[in-house]
């Protein structure tokens, strides 16, 4: 059984960061840091454990963008993916997922995957849209916030149960080749191991050109972003101690800071 | 800085996977540690030993990752930055101190018995070389192993032993014979379930209070003759060779630390106006910071010098005695120094400055005192 899971590299939000010039992006400095995107390291751990339950599965990850996504294709090996995949695409600045499903489409089109595997969305754009996507142009099914999933590979099945509102769980079951959008929490994503570390760095990629064949025109346009607006809003609580983190509760618990 | 004449790509990213473990396996933990006088070693070391920290420089044949010294520098480098000693010190004795005889002398048995499990981090080690009437003269020790059939039988006692109360087994010094000389003593394997043993008292300590410490009682203890360490009478002379991978991991824990604690002043430094100014202006306190930054930037580059000598096969016990008497002073002056310049603030035991002075006086102290040392770098001038 084959697994590919698909990484994205995304901007480390605790470093300060500034817009290009033209507005349309986050401006990438020396200093920008990157990391892998919080919500693909729990599929990776999804396929990890699939791995672990299951002899003769391998896992593939794949990244698509610039050279410096390298780094988190090469932390997917270190984690224990056997291999790592490079999609070489230099456009800088902002990507529709349109354009990424349609380079991860191409290149997992012709190597028969069974599963494919993606987070639930990225923490950049948090379109949700590049898993859905892929599953459209290669014609398998696909759900959605995943929280469970269990195989049959025999009859080769999939049964998952995907997270719906209001604290409801949708059970469905899938044909294989499939794709899931894997929902965080699923799992408990693991550190990389030394032994993994080493492989990793000495492992060499499995490097692809960008594919602009049959790539369809945009269909959305970004505008431009912009700094969050300054709000200097403070509140200050009056009374004692107790009525203080009584009013400090409510506040928290109206904005949905506590559960 | 420069520190890429050193490190390889691929050692960052070992050292990046040790911080990120740190920082979230073990920093947020550390305050509840220290508070309880213990931390929960079997499950930090599992942990640890899933991700193949445990056993760097150790054949992959029993779980280790084969790797060179350099690795197990940055190992020892990161766990420096653990904001307290006891637990540095608690893998320390993992890795370093209670492991290296074995890895070195041991049986292929010993090896997969004993060693392959602490390096996967499912048996916590300790060394247990001091006893009450025996320190720093380590050829004084006591306590007794004698040849009865397959087994040996351990009578005595040992005292400050590290991890003493949750070991599984330690790795143990013991007398095999009353002829007088350096031939008279061996190391053993000794498994802490047996019956005969005894832990009759956890310390109470000055500092490193998240590592528990322990003094151990043996009691006619059967052991199998199969967990002698290499060759009866040899334990000395082998211990003494453990004592330098020991020594040697306080290096870099000391100039990392030292580093970490001039931060935390320096911090202090700016945010706190004495007569009308923030004290960092002050010159007396900038030139006593600098001064500290120089001798750690020189311990480091001893600590380097010492793993390229160790790289190339060559004796290290001059250079390691030098780098922990040099570690032993550096902390005891710097520590006193640095919370002197937190004033009251920093008696108070809810700064970590305070941790830092307490658990630094161990460094002049513990696996061989500040004096020994010296005494062995005045034997080898031929003094
Ligand atoms: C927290 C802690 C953890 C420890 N963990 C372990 C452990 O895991 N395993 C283990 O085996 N031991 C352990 N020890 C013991 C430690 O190694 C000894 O305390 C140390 O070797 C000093 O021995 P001592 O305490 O018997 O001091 P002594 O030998 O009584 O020496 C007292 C002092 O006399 C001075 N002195 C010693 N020799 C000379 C000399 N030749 N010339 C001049 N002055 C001298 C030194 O200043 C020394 O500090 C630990 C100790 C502590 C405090």
């Amino acid at each position: 059984m084959k697994i590919l899971v698909c990484i994205k590299q995304v901007v480390c939000s605790e470093s300060s960061l500034e817009l290009n010039p033209n507005g349309k992006w986050i401006q990438e400095t020396d200093s920008t840091e990157f990391r892998m995107n919080r919500f693909d390291e729990y599929a990776l751990e999804e396929a990890l454990l699939i791995k672990e339950a299951n002899p003769g599965v391998t896992i593939d990850v794949v990244s698509v963008g610039p050279n410096r996504v390298k780094d988190v294709v090469k932390k997917g090996l270190s984690k224990g993916a056997d291999n790592g995949v490079h999609i070489l695409y230099e456009e800088s600045g902002y990507c529709p997922p349109r354009k990424i499903a349609h380079q991860i489409a191409g290149y997992a089109g012709k190597q028969s995957y069974d599963l494919i595997l993606t987070g639930v969305m990225a923490e950049d754009d948090m379109l949700c849209q590049v898993g859905p996507m892929t599953a459209s142009l290669l014609s398998i099914p696909c759900a959605v916030s995943v929280i469970k999933e269990e195989i049959d590979l025999v009859n080769r099945m999939i049964t998952v149960q995907s997270e719906m509102e209001s604290g409801k769980v949708e059970e469905v079951i899938l044909s294989l080749p499939a794709l899931l959008t894997i929902q965080t929490g699923i799992n408990q994503p693991r550190y990389p191991s030394l032994s993994n570390i080493v492989r990793a760095n000495s492992q060499e990629l499995i490097d692809v050109q960008a594919s602009f064949q049959e790539e369809s025109p945009d269909k959305v346009t970004l505008l431009s972003i912009d700094y969050p607006a300054k709000s200097s809003k403070i509140c200050i609580l009056e009374g004692s101690a107790e009525e203080k983190a009584e009013q400090l509760l409510t506040i928290f618990h109206n904005r949905s800071l506590l559960k | 800085m420069g520190s890429e004449i050193y490190f390889t790509k691929e050692h960052e990213m070992v050292r990046k996977a040790i911080r990120d473990f740190v920082n979230k396996e073990i920093n947020p933990y550390v305050d509840e540690w220290e508070e309880k006088g213990i931390a929960p070693l079997h499950e930090i070391f599992k942990k640890m030993g899933d991700l193949g920290f445990l056993g760097m420089r150790y054949d992959e044949k029993y779980g280790g990752e084969g790797l060179d010294y350099w690795y197990e520098l940055v190992l020892l480098e990161e766990i420096g930055h653990i904001r307290c000693g006891g637990i540095p010190m608690a893998i320390a004795v993992q890795t370093n101190m209670a492991t290296p005889a074995i890895n070195e002398f041991g049986s292929e048995y010993l090896k997969e018995k004993y060693m392959k499990p602490a390096i996967k981090g499912d048996m916590v080690a300790a060394i247990a070389v001091t006893e009450p009437d025996a320190g720093s003269d380590v050829a004084a020790i006591r306590t007794t192993a004698t040849k009865n059939g397959n087994h040996y039988i351990l009578n005595g006692s040992k005292t400050f032993i590290t991890n003493g109360t949750q070991a599984d087994f330690l790795t143990l010094l013991a007398r095999t014979s009353d002829n007088p000389g350096y031939h008279s003593f061996s190391l053993f394997v000794v498994p802490t379930k047996l019956p005969g043993f005894q832990v009759s008292k956890k310390l109470d300590k000055l500092g490193m209070r998240s590592s528990d410490t322990a003094e151990l009682y043996f009691d006619n203890m059967k052991i199998p003759a199969e967990n002698l360490i290499g060759i009866e009478g040899e334990g000395f002379i082998q211990q003494m060779q453990q004592f330098q991978h020991e020594r040697f991991a306080c290096m870099p824990m000391t100039y990392i630390g030292a580093k970490d604690m001039i931060e935390e002043t320096v911090k202090y430094l700016r945010g706190r106006i004495v007569f009308g100014k923030p004290l960092i202006t002050k010159q007396v306190l900038r030139h006593r910071l600098v001064k500290w930054l120089t001798e750690i930037e020189c311990l480091k580059q001893l600590t380097y010098h010492i793993v390229r000598m160790k790289m190339a096969g060559q004796d290290v016990s001059r250079e390691i005695s030098m780098g922990k008497l040099f570690s032993g002073n550096l902390l005891d002056e710097m520590a006193g120094g640095c919370l002197q310049m937190f004033g009251g603030m920093g008696f108070m035991n809810e700064m970590l400055i305070s941790r830092y002075y307490r658990d630094s006086k161990l460094i002049s102290i513990g696996g061989g005192a500040s004096e020994v040392m010296s005494d062995i770098l005045s034997k080898l001038e031929g003094f």
